[in-house]
């Protein structure tokens, strides 16, 4: 084991934050849905690795399971079933992609104003925890968050019903 | 009886560390030292599975011929063991087409995408006590998630081609693969609620007295389950509908030739090597045996699952689509939930009886 | 730790009554009747009622303080039960045309159980799930009738929007979090320290930009018209009076718990957002021919009045706040179920293909004339109590520019009401007597079901009875309220 010196640390988290954008990025400009889906994927997995970073390991993995393994594989197989080679249209406006350009930036400055010049009651520079998470996410999901761990499974059952019943052939 | 860890018979691997530690990290300054001795046991770990799949390939068409009551490859070397090698050899000597008419960059990505996670799963199956590159504390978790990455490797090589047939296929691979993670991410969680970690070598740890193969009833039933779901997610036969050469030529990877295609066939048998060490890791008793030492005990017990793998695939024939759907969901499901309540409910029984 | 379920049971007994519903209709060969669901759903209810009810005066909370239950959760709950009654009633037709009847009311059972979760949440995560469990059940609601291409379309749109605005929901939530360390809104108001604070305001921004998505608030309403229009009747009056009144009962909550120290900033923003709201929707509503968009606008301008209570911030305006949304639950309720009937005889949504609607069926037009009064506000309908307590307590608080903007609104409101009534009582072809080309007389297949027929009544019997005894009503509201408000 390599003990993760501060400029480990940093250094592989710019890295993976990098990634994260250019990821992001390229969700956005790609032409074809299905490049948008790959870098949708880079994006993912380097946040999970970022998750990882900050010590949140089990989070990491779980994102990993089920953001890559599942749901983009859910994306992915979506394209497929629509016809091929279906391209963006080339932009729908240049008054929309401005005033859309426009937004992003704006919420871009006003939260990175904010977040840099608030005062946070916490240090950024808290030092990661070296302990597994596991068991504390297990114990806290039935103890102190029962009730929203329950209401979470009310919510995925809802979410199944009503696929299967959106997606069900009318007879 | 074990074989004592320090012990250079026992476990090679330790002083291969302490030499390379002893060169690099003692002489260069520390961020680089560190990273060239993880570089050197990353390339040390891929090199052997590099052979381990050559191993492989010549042992399953073997005893796949011997099976059908022919030979198999004898030609090259000593009964045949040099036949993968000129394969490889070939292979990488080949042009690699690609189509015109295909995605190029996801095309070329494909193979990579599938073989990559194969390979890292390699960095936290231990071969023996400590032994393996990083003992994750959420090692199965780990295990899970590189597992479903190939599926996106699968599509895009099916996408990408721009051919009807590897589009099929890539679908098929894709539902395959979500049907089957379902009762397969269920079944892990038996061993792991056995051992009380999801650290792989501590899973193996608690094996020592008993194997979770015969924690009965549901030792076996788990064990099956996730035999059956990994070849399934491996796309082995009687599984392997996503290149079913009798339907849709060779599946997802129908476009691709030379080392791209040998990308795909080193990461398949990579995955089938990484579901008989997960099977041994979770199932039976990991590294842990008397005398030998651990490391080959792992080998051993790896290869016996291996070797299960192929019987499988030289006697059943392969599922029809429906056939295939309906297991992974009316079948295996349901049991899986159910094999993971009995053994909640068991293990919860015997600990309030121990006290 | 309070696991003490007995708190929770309202929801776990309409939760069963869901599963009870979908499971048996799976298993029994030939799906079961409507009338059997009906008795399901409706015993749930019942049954949730009751347990409610029980917990009036525990004022505590469970669960480590996820959810509230106190006599203001307990106010919106019963609300919400009664309204889902009267939408499964007034469902009748819709579920004898549509297949997956159990899975219909299956889930509007859930989604009712999410509303109630809301109402009652204490923590930013409880109150986040519940969100999402409502609006995931109404975006498959809204969907539900499938051959239509509006209904599909009103489903997607509800739900990428709803997904929109939680992602703005949860950025809030986050910096919230943030900024104190909590998730809890009781101890959330502990952490926020005094003076002006950016973050914390950005914060407060993005939450009142989501809580604006559920209760429709300009500029967060584009959303409404195309949904209302889209989505099946019952569902839109589900949608427009229960889903609203627990997206209001939410704000509050959050607003006067777990942020009072900055009030002075939200009470400037909510009334922003109540005179855009108010202003935006009734001139909307002005110009519309279609009788579910027409409505839809009336709902955002209603909306509007009710952000007017919120902006108070005092006892009074929450209890004025708690008033108008049992006022208008009963009001708006009235006037869909009368849609749906009047539609239902008269395949048209056309405000226009009302004429005449008097002499084909006094009784539907009466309905309808009463429910678009009392949203007016005219007395001697509840509407008026309403929105005189909501103005009330904004003078009180010296929002008087607010209370102008209202009255205002009002008045402009009452053009496009009592056109509706116009045609319905005083036009008609050929001067009066219905004539041949008579939209009303020459359509009608179908009749009100029974079913549609109670729920109007028991709508505007309410309607009635609320505004006759307006004072009692605003006193229970007004003590519920003393468990929240300061």
């Amino acid at each position: 084991m390599i003990a993760p010196t501060e400029a480990l640390v940093a250094g592989s988290f710019y890295t993976f934050a990098a990634i994260a954008l250019a990821g992001a990025i390229g969700v956005v400009l790609a032409r074809k849905v299905f490049h948008s889906a790959l870098f949708l994927v880079l994006t993912l997995a380097s946040l999970a690795a970022t998750f990882v970073i900050l010590g949140a390991d089990f989070l990491g993995a779980v994102q990993i399971v089920i953001y890559v393994g599942a749901i983009t594989v859910l994306i992915l197989f979506g394209i497929m079933l629509t016809p091929r080679n279906v391209e963006l249209p080339e932009s729908s406006g240049v008054g929309r992609s401005t005033a859309g350009v426009f937004v992003a930036a704006a919420v871009f400055i006003v939260s990175t104003t904010v977040i840099v010049t608030s005062q946070w009651p916490r240090s950024m520079s808290t030092p990661i925890p070296d302990r597994p998470t596991t068991e504390a996410i297990g114990q806290g999901l039935f103890t102190t968050y029962a009730l929203p761990f329950e209401m979470a499974s009310i919510l995925l059952l809802i979410a199944m019903i009503g696929a299967i019943v959106i997606a069900r052939e009318e007879q | 009886m074990n074989c004592p860890t320090d012990n250079f018979i026992c476990n090679p691997f330790l002083y291969f560390h302490l030499a390379a530690n002893a060169i690099f990290r003692d002489h260069l300054p520390e961020p680089l030292g560190t990273i060239i001795v993880l570089a050197l046991t990353v390339a040390m770990v891929t090199t052997l599975i590099a052979l381990i799949v050559m191993s492989q390939v010549w042992a399953e068409r073997r005893i796949v011929g011997f099976m059908q009551g022919r030979l198999g490859p004898n030609r090259v070397g000593p009964a045949g063991l040099l036949q993968s090698v000129a394969d490889a050899v070939k292979l990488l000597l080949k042009e690699i087409i690609i189509p015109t008419q295909a995605d190029k960059i996801p095309f070329m990505l494909a193979p990579l995408l599938v073989l990559v996670p194969s390979l890292v799963v390699w960095s936290i199956i231990p071969w023996g006590p400590g032994l393996s590159v990083t003992d994750l504390n959420i090692g199965v978790l780990f295990v899970l998630g590189l597992g479903g990455i190939p599926t996106i490797g699968i599509l895009t090589a099916g996408w990408a081609s721009s051919n009807k047939y590897a589009l099929l296929g890539g679908m098929r691979a894709a539902a395959q693969l979500i049907a089957y993670e379902i009762p397969l991410v269920i079944v892990v969680l038996v061993p792991v609620l056995l051992a009380g970690t999801m650290s792989l070598g501590g899973i193996v740890e608690a094996q020592s007295n008993l194997w979770f193969l015969f924690f009965l009833p549901v030792g076996p039933v788990a064990f099956l389950l996730f035999l059956v779901a990994g070849i399934a997610e491996v796309n082995r036969s009687p599984f392997d509908l996503p290149e079913a050469e009798s339907e849709i030529v060779a599946g997802f990877h129908t476009e691709y030739s030379g080392m791209p295609f040998a990308l795909f066939f080193l990461a398949e048998y990579a995955n089938s090597f990484a579901v008989s060490a997960m099977t041994t890791t979770l199932f039976l008793g990991g590294w842990g045996g008397p005398i030998l030492p651990p490391f080959i005990w792992f080998f051993l017990k790896t290869y016996a699952v291996f070797f299960v793998l192929v019987w499988i695939r030289g006697t059943l024939p392969r599922l029809r689509y429906d056939q295939l759907m309906r297991t992974a969901w009316k079948v295996a499901l349901p049991l899986a939930l159910v094999t993971l309540g009995v053994a909640a409910i068991e293990l919860s029984l015997i600990r309030s009886l121990l006290g | 730790m309070n696991f003490n379920l007995v708190l929770l049971m309202p929801e776990i007994a309409l939760t069963s009554a869901a599963g009870l519903a979908i499971l048996v209709d799976a298993f029994s060969p030939r799906g079961l009747s409507r009338r059997f669901l009906l008795w399901i759903a409706g015993g749930g209810i019942a049954i949730s009622a009751a347990l409610a009810l029980r917990l009036l005066g525990t004022n505590t909370s469970a669960f480590n303080g996820a959810i509230a239950v106190d006599d203001y959760a307990v106010f919106f709950k019963l609300l919400f039960l009664a309204a889902t009654l009267l939408v499964l009633l007034a469902a009748d037709t819709f579920m004898e045309e549509t297949r997956h009847r159990a899975e219909f009311v299956g889930l509007l059972l859930l989604a009712t159980t999410g509303l109630m979760l809301l109402a009652a949440a204490m923590d930013l995560i409880t109150l986040y799930i519940s969100i999402e469990i409502s609006s995931l059940s109404i975006a498959f609601l809204s969907a539900w009738d499938k051959r239509g291409l509006r209904s599909t379309e009103a489903g997607l749109k509800y739900f990428l929007l709803s997904a929109m605005s939680s992602a703005v929901l949860l950025y809030g939530m986050a910096l919230l979090y943030g900024l104190t360390g909590h998730t809890r809104l009781d101890l959330i108001a502990t952490q926020i320290g005094q003076g002006p604070n950016a973050a914390l305001f950005l914060a407060l921004a993005m939450l009142l930009a989501g809580f604006g998505f559920k209760v429709s608030a300009v500029p967060f309403q584009m959303w409404t018209p195309d949904v209302y229009e889209g989505a099946p009747l019952p569902i839109t009056a589900f949608l427009s009076v229960a889903s609203k009144a627990a997206g209001f009962a939410a704000t509050v909550r959050v607003l006067q718990i777990a942020l009072p120290t900055s009030q002075t900033d939200w009470t400037v923003l909510v009334a922003a957002l109540a005179a855009a709201t108010m202003t935006v929707g009734n001139i909307v509503a002005l110009v519309q021919t279609n009788m579910k968009r027409m409505l839809a606008y009336s709902s955002i301008a209603q909306a509007g009045y009710v952000l007017v209570g919120v902006a108070a911030a005092s006892q009074l305006g929450v209890s004025a706040v708690m008033f108008y949304l049992l006022a208008y639950t009963a009001t708006n309720l009235a006037a869909f179920i009368a849609c749906i009937a009047i539609f239902n005889l008269t395949d048209s949504e056309q405000i226009g293909d009302l004429r005449g609607l008097r002499w084909r069926s006094p009784w539907l037009a009466f309905a309808l004339a009463v429910s678009l009064l009392s949203l007016a506000g005219l007395p001697p309908f509840v509407g008026f109590f309403a929105k005189l307590y909501v103005f009330w307590a904004a003078a009180d608080r010296g929002l008087l520019w607010l209370v102008l903007v209202g009255v205002v609104n009002s008045a402009v409101s009452l053009y496009y009401y009592a056109q509706v009534i116009h045609d319905m009582y005083i036009t008609g072809i050929g001067g009066g007597e219905p004539g041949v080309g008579d939209p009303v007389t020459t359509l009608g297949p179908r009749r009100p079901s029974p079913g549609l027929s109670t729920a109007l009544t028991l709508a505007v019997i309410g309607v009635l009875v609320f505004g006759v005894l307006s004072g009692f009503f605003f006193g229970i509201g007004d003590v519920a309220a003393r468990t929240v408000a300061r």
